[in-house]
């Protein structure tokens, strides 16, 4: 034994970051070199290309806010770079985040001795693809080797399982960070931590509680009839300036009962103001209730997802720098009624449980633990950590050739304490073993293991010991929302259900809608991965795109040929894709941009408008039906919108983060109103029903021949029977056949084509091609003037061929390619 | 033309000189011309060309050749001479060792010359053929069958058929050597041959003749290319006893049933195992890999079976909840049985659908009374349904947005939802065909309009109509029927 | 059109047949099965490369392990695994692959019917 196992984690947090270690019985945390183990995430690059990283550069963040950033972690994964004015230089979120990591690391180095080269990187929870890439690529760049990403509340949980001895129970990891807000539900039995759900909210954090402050402040100001407007630009300085007041003051009246805001000197479009404001602890409560009570209302959806009712909880662990807040953890242990745990430091959490994870993963830090040994080489396998009692040992020799006596035949595993030996066990066909061990509880364990050659004598193994952890089992990470693939009809081949143990990996075989010729440039089957939990594709994120092109193409590719596309995920969330075309026998790998869309203000605006229009018809339209929930779920669209506008304001003066945040708010109330679209829809349908039957039913009786009125009772019998079971597909298909039925009867009667042609000419507008539809309406009246009831058929079946649109389909379904 | 150009060229000195030279090109000129035509004159009287073709530029590989001579086949290509030259091309490219060059060469070709007609279509399959692609060409050269002969050149349905017997003969499918081999219209002597060799030998006979005596098979033999390697099927249906009366084929020689894994009788007692252990039985006779047919499945799952299938089933669901009510309460879940159970019902009636479907079941052998039957019945009706509804509205789709596909992808896709159609006809019967037909009706009319007015595909709508026609018959659909008459009739 | 084999899972791939255990087995043993098995697989260990389901056997898989583990540990799902598991598997190895089919009466399968009209066997 050379020394005691040493595991690394981080909380690479949006705010603060935090390191820690573990060495198999305790946690510590890494202090830095101000001595305290909470680094903010703040980088700094003066004009001279001088990094400086942590509380030397928050000190900078209002005075030289152009070379100073905090807060990138929210862009991670956007193409969004962020400019040092100073050094002229432009970063991206992830090389940010990256002197971050690096400065953590070094303190690893000066406090144990060690430079980390493995380590588990925390990642909220409903981190989506393209930011899990972008934060393993930060620590690629900081220099380590090896990471694994964590979802944070399993972080929580697992330091949480660690320190508190009675297991057992559902609990709630409540974590409140600056930017996120993420809740877990977890559950522990016989030392397996499990995660059962998540839900969380990707732009609800003390931010929001920042803000309240600010715009409370800004409000006492314009008392003073000084008017400062957070969208504008030129107001942008003295905003901040508030802001971090604001911080100062909250942090603050954690402890005391009020505190003041003092800004002076602030320069409010080229005038001079000196804000000074008091608040407390009340107002400052009634400030914050309103996003406390959405993280609430977010705990309630997982709960009741998850079939806990009320005091169904054994205790709730809250994480996060504003979860020390006394009205977050007043609130929402009444709320929730769960007692809090308590003895566990919020801020450092996330970390301690990373670094215990590491150990579960056998992420072991020094860059060599074990010197080189002369023996005969196995590969083990075996848990790093184990909740089991007796876990399993699997060996396999490397090479069974060499001198005989160098090559074991038996193999024996002894506990270090002495307590514990295994039976010798000889070595099967394979020269493999699988032994059953002995674990100390709470301890971690290391197991001699030795050889026997053929005439029994020792022979030395390499790796001649081992270590096993006794403490949680954990489960294999859940993937934290559902992928799969959009297809053409808009509809989502789901790969992963959200939940779905990682790593996975999913093969499905899709088919094209269309050929692509060998060699033509332009044409290029696109298959988009989506991300969501949305059935039809357009509402799901796109995360990523497949591409198969005319020009990569070794032979032309038939329409409706099969691709096999396998998408693959490892254990951090990271993602890749392969389509293997049988038909010829290419693979295609190469993913295209895995990026968070670029939010612009304007475009967002417009979405909006369009948004506002579509909402009102939908709310007429539902006054009209008295359909309650629709009522109430337009409602929540409204004040989503209001909210929307806000940020749009906020993102014209600057904040690209206020524009993702209503970017995906925007998706989720598209999401909404399609909810209540959908709501619409059957009783649409079945009016249209009772309409097709009333007017079927003359012309059939009246116009119909025998076999055809037959048919007809049966076919109005199978309406009534689909009208009652609500089965609106089966209601479509009979509603077909009705009126085929009908308007059989009815061409029977002398102007039918003159009224066929009315119809779809009162239609024109809707047509996919309005200049060919508006030419064939022109022939059609000249065939109507003329009497010709021919020409005015064929005219009136051209005009119904372009009328209805699946074009629309398509295009909302990422432009798939593939069905 | 050439002459005027020398003079002019060379001016007034060197007229002499030009004339004579001039005199022997013109001459040389005059018999191409007059070979060329004489040619043509042949194949005017007896399509003599493209016969003549086959047998020598094409027999030897010659790609390029093949492709430009096929334009002098006029009488056997009268309507797409730009389709005899890629089936030219296509052919010989078989002749000879795959070219990888020469394909793509030829696929510029089909895309160039041979955007519609069916000489396209059978180029890219016996193109595909010559990449190795054999369910690929299959696929394509079935769908030739759909064109109208009106608008397919006999030698271009020749040409496919040839690769489709001799693909069948070489998978040993010999039921289709014998129907594609004497086809009127499509047989030769190839074909001829093969079918009545297995006629002989399986002692069947062939439509609309009878099995063939000692000597027809001589006849046949020596008409036919490749009589040496066609000697040995020579020799082995002459040593067959030759069947004067048809003979009902023999009943099939039940292969070795495949022994169950578990069997369901050692379950007699307990319900659930019972059903669990007869469904097994039955999954595990599905094919191994997807596309192969369900013969075992098909001869053993009948009706009676799948009702005991069923009612075994049925026979489950309540000893199931019982033992799933005392695990729910050992495991302290939050669901009840009943909510645990419900998905496994939905599951099981999939998986009885996709049985049913696999042995080409009909919708009424599953049993009204028994629930778990209907519910079966009701997951194969919605996938008998959905996909005729789903190709339907592709077709739509692909018209609306005037999304063109290379005629030989048409008529694959036309093929590939014909099928589906007739499958639903044939498992759901009448009451499907009722609910199908007005929306496909509207769909394919629309696309098979689309198909002959914009894109002149006569060879491939025509047959369309011609379906149409006969489905709105079937379901007696009067205005269709008038108004696919009308489209059967309008053949420019 | 024709169902794919995997379509057949919830038998096939039942989670208490890829780990190999019956439906009363604890929770424990899951962990402990499943992380042997994954430790075997990992050290590509042919006993541990299949195993047996009412519809044969399949192969074995560090997904299929994971994914198995995973299910069983969420009750609601186990609950509809021991359903289906509870037919115990067939004890007996796989019997050698039956006698290749005949194809019915008539010629065997004509290896040379391409090469009679002079093509290439494609």
């Amino acid at each position: 034994m050379t020394s005691a196992p040493l595991y690394v984690g981080i909380d690479l947090g949006t705010t603060n970051s935090t390191a820690a270690v573990f060495d198999g019985e305790k946690v510590t945390l890494v202090r830095n070199a101000q001595g305290s183990p909470i680094t903010p995430s703040v980088v700094r690059i003066d004009a001279r290309g001088n990094v400086t990283v942590g509380a030397r550069a928050r000190r900078f963040l209002d005075t030289d806010a152009d070379n100073t950033r905090s807060e990138f972690k929210r862009l991670m994964g956007t193409a969004q770079g962020i400019r040092f004015q100073g050094a002229g230089v432009e970063r991206r979120p992830e090389e940010l985040a990256a002197e971050v990591l690096r400065s953590l690391r070094a303190d690893v180095r000066d406090q144990i001795g060690v430079l980390p080269a493995r380590a588990v990187i925390s990642v909220p929870a409903l981190f989506e693809l393209p930011q899990t890439s972008a934060t393993s690529e930060a620590a690629r760049l900081a220099g380590f080797e090896r990471v694994e990403l964590l979802q944070e509340p399993i972080a929580s949980a697992l330091a949480a399982g660690w320190t508190v001895e009675d297991q057992g129970g559902a609990w709630l990891v409540y974590d409140l960070g600056g930017g996120t807000f993420d809740v877990s539900l977890l559950e522990t039995r016989d030392g397996l931590l499990r995660v059962v759900g998540h839900d969380g909210d990707n732009f609800l954090g003390g931010r929001d509680f920042d803000w309240a402050i600010v715009d409370w402040a800004i409000a006492q100001a314009a008392r003073d009839g000084v008017v400062i407007r957070r969208g504008d630009p030129a107001h942008a300085g003295a905003v901040r300036k508030i802001k971090l007041a604001a911080e100062e003051a909250k942090i603050e009246l954690s402890r005391v009962e009020s505190a003041s805001i003092t800004v002076p000197g602030l320069d409010v479009a080229g005038a001079g103001y000196d804000l000074d404001v008091t608040l407390d602890r009340e107002t400052l409560e009634r400030l914050c209730a309103p996003a406390i009570d959405r993280s609430i209302a977010v705990c309630r959806r997982l709960l009741q997802a998850h079939g806990v009712a009320d005091g169904g909880l054994t205790r709730v662990v809250l994480v996060g720098g504003p979860s020390v807040m006394p009205v977050v953890r007043r609130l929402v242990s009444q709320q929730l009624a769960v007692p809090p745990a308590e003895g566990l430091d919020p801020m450092t959490l996330v970390a301690q449980g990373a670094a215990i994870f590491a150990a579960t993963a056998g992420l072991e830090a020094r860059p060599s633990a074990i010197e080189a040994v002369r023996g005969a080489k196995v590969w083990l396998q075996y848990p790093a950590m184990s909740s089991d009692l007796t876990p399993h040992v699997v060996g396999r020799l490397v090479e069974r050739t060499g001198p005989v006596n160098s090559v074991p035949t038996e193999v024996q595993l002894g506990r270090a304490d002495g307590l514990w030996d295994s039976p010798w066990t000889p070595l099967d066909e394979e020269g493999a073993f699988v032994l059953p061990v002995s674990l100390v509880p709470r301890k971690p364990n290391v197991f001699r293991l030795t050889g026997k050659n053929i005439q029994g004598n020792a022979v030395t193994i390499d790796p001649p010991t081992l270590t096993i952890v006794q403490g949680l089992t954990i489960s294999d990470p859940p993937l934290s929302r559902t992928i799969g693939v959009a297809l053409a009809s808009n509809d989502v081949r789901v790969y992963f259900e959200r939940g779905a143990p990682l790593p996975a990996r999913r093969t499905f075989t899709l088919h094209t809608v269309d050929s692509v010729a060998r060699g033509a440039e332009k044409a290029v089957i696109k298959i988009p991965i989506v991300q969501g939990e949305y059935e039809q594709a357009h509402l799901c994120r796109l995360v990523g795109a497949l591409e198969i092109g005319g020009k990569e193409l070794k032979q032309t590719l038939a329409s409706g040929a099969e691709v096999e596309l396998t998408i693959e995920l490892d254990r951090g969330g990271r993602m890749s894709a392969r389509a293997l075309i049988p038909a010829i026998g290419q693979v295609f790998e190469h993913v295209a941009h895995l990026l968070v869309p670029e939010a612009d203000p304007e475009v967002l605006a417009s979405t909006v408008t369009a948004t506002r229009a579509r909402l009102g018809e939908l709310r007429t339209d539902a006054f009209r039906r008295q359909a309650r929930d629709s009522i109430e779920r337009l409602g929540k669209v409204e004040s989503a919108l209001d909210d929307v506008g806000r940020d749009i304001d906020a993102a014209r003066g600057g904040d690209t983060d206020a524009a993702q945040k209503a970017r995906r708010t925007l998706i989720e109330v598209d999401a909404q109103i399609e909810a209540v679209e959908l709501d619409r829809r059957w009783p649409e349908l079945d009016r249209e029903a009772r309409e097709a039957l009333i007017w079927t039913t003359g012309w059939v009786q009246d116009y119909g021949q025998p076999h055809e009125q037959t048919l007809y009772q049966e076919t109005a019998k199978a309406v009534d029977k689909a009208r009652q079971g609500r089965d609106p597909l089966e209601l479509q298909r009979q509603l077909r056949l009705l009126r085929r039925l009908g308007s059989s009867a009815y061409g029977r009667h002398p102007e039918a084509w003159k009224h066929r042609f009315e119809d779809a000419a009162a239609d024109v507008g809707n047509a996919t091609d309005v200049a060919r539809a508006q030419a064939l309406v022109k022939e059609g009246r000249e065939a109507l003037a003329k009497g010709d009831n021919e020409a005015l058929r064929r005219v009136t079946q051209k005009l119904w061929q372009l009328l209805p649109s699946a074009a629309e389909d398509r295009r909302k379904g990422h432009e798939s390619g593939v069905r | 033309m050439l002459l005027a150009l020398w003079i002019v060229l060379g001016g007034p000195d060197f007229v002499a000189q030009a004339y004579a030279i001039g005199s022997v090109l013109g001459v040389l000129i005059l018999l191409i011309a007059l070979g060329g035509w004489m040619l043509a004159l042949l194949d005017l009287v007896g399509g003599v060309v493209w016969p003549a073709l086959r047998r020598t530029v094409v027999a030897a590989g010659l790609v390029r050749p093949s492709y430009w001579l096929a334009l002098l086949a006029r009488a056997s290509w009268e309507r797409e001479p730009g389709g005899a030259q890629v089936v030219a091309a296509a052919l010989a490219l078989l002749h000879r060792p795959h070219d990888a060059a020469l394909a793509t060469w030829l696929e510029g070709k089909i895309q160039a010359r041979a955007r519609s007609g069916v000489g396209g279509v059978v180029a890219t399959g016996l193109l595909a053929a010559s990449r190795g692609d054999r369910d690929g060409a299959r696929d394509i050269l079935v769908g030739v069958d759909g064109f109208d002969p009106d608008f397919a050149p006999r030698a271009a349905r020749r040409a496919a058929n040839d690769w489709l017997v001799a693909d069948a003969a070489a998978r040993g499918d010999w039921i289709t050597v014998m129907r594609r081999g004497v086809q009127p219209g499509q047989a030769t002597a190839y074909t001829r041959f093969l079918a009545r060799a297995a006629a002989r030998i399986r002692g069947e006979a062939l439509a609309g003749e009878p099995n063939p005596t000692d000597f027809g098979l001589w006849v046949s033999w020596l008409s036919a290319p490749g009589r040496k390697a066609m000697r040995p099927l020579l020799d082995q249906a002459r040593a067959a006893p030759r069947v004067l009366h048809q003979r009902k084929p023999p009943p099939p020689a039940s292969p070795p049933a495949t022994a169950p894994l578990i069997d369901p009788a050692t379950h007699a007692d307990d319900p659930v195992a019972h059903a669990q252990a007869l469904h097994a039985t039955w999954l595990a006779l599905r094919p191994k890999t997807a596309g192969q047919p369900a013969t075992e499945l098909e001869q053993r799952l009948s009706a009676t079976r799948m009702q005991e299938l069923c009612r075994a089933w049925e026979a489950a669901w309540a000893p199931a909840e019982r033992r799933m009510r005392q695990r729910v309460a050992v495991l302290t879940a939050q669901m009840r049985a009943e909510e645990a159970l419900a998905p496994i019902r939905r599951v099981v009636a999939g998986e009885l659908a996709a049985l049913a479907r696999a042995a080409k079941l009909p919708l009424d052998s599953f049993e009204a009374e028994v629930p778990t039957a209907t519910l079966a019945a009701a997951e194969l009706r919605a996938e008998l349904l959905g996909g005729v509804e789903a190709g339907s509205e592709e077709l739509r789709a692909r018209t609306a947005a005037d999304r063109r596909l290379p005629p030989a992808e048409e008529s694959r896709a036309w093929n590939q939802f014909r099928r589906r159609y007739e499958e639903a006809v044939l498992l759901g019967g009448m009451a499907l065909r009722y609910l199908m037909f007005p929306q496909v009706h509207r769909d394919v009319c629309g696309y098979a309009v689309w198909l002959w007015n914009d894109r002149k595909e006569y060879g491939l709508s025509g047959p369309m109509f011609q379906w149409l026609l006969a489905e709105a018959e079937a379901v007696g659909d009067v205005e269709a029927i008038e108004l696919q008459r009308k489209n059967v009739g309008a053949k420019k | 059109m024709s169902q794919k084999p995997d379509d057949f899972e919830a038998l096939a791939d039942n989670p208490f047949y890829v780990l190999g255990l019956r439906p009363d087995c604890s929770r424990i043993d899951i962990e402990r099965e499943g992380q042997k098995l994954l430790g075997m697989l990992g050290l590509k260990l042919k006993s541990a490369a299949t195993y047996m389901s009412p519809l044969g056997p399949r192969p074995r898989t560090e997904d299929k392990v994971r994914a198995a583990m995973a299910a069983l540990r969420d009750h609601e799902k186990r609950l509809a695994h021991e359903f289906w598991a509870s037919l115990p598997p067939p004890a007996a190895p796989p019997k050698p692959p039956p006698i290749p089919e005949t194809k019915g009466p008539g010629p065997a399968p004509f290896a040379g019917a391409f090469a009679a009209l002079g093509w290439r066997r494609s």
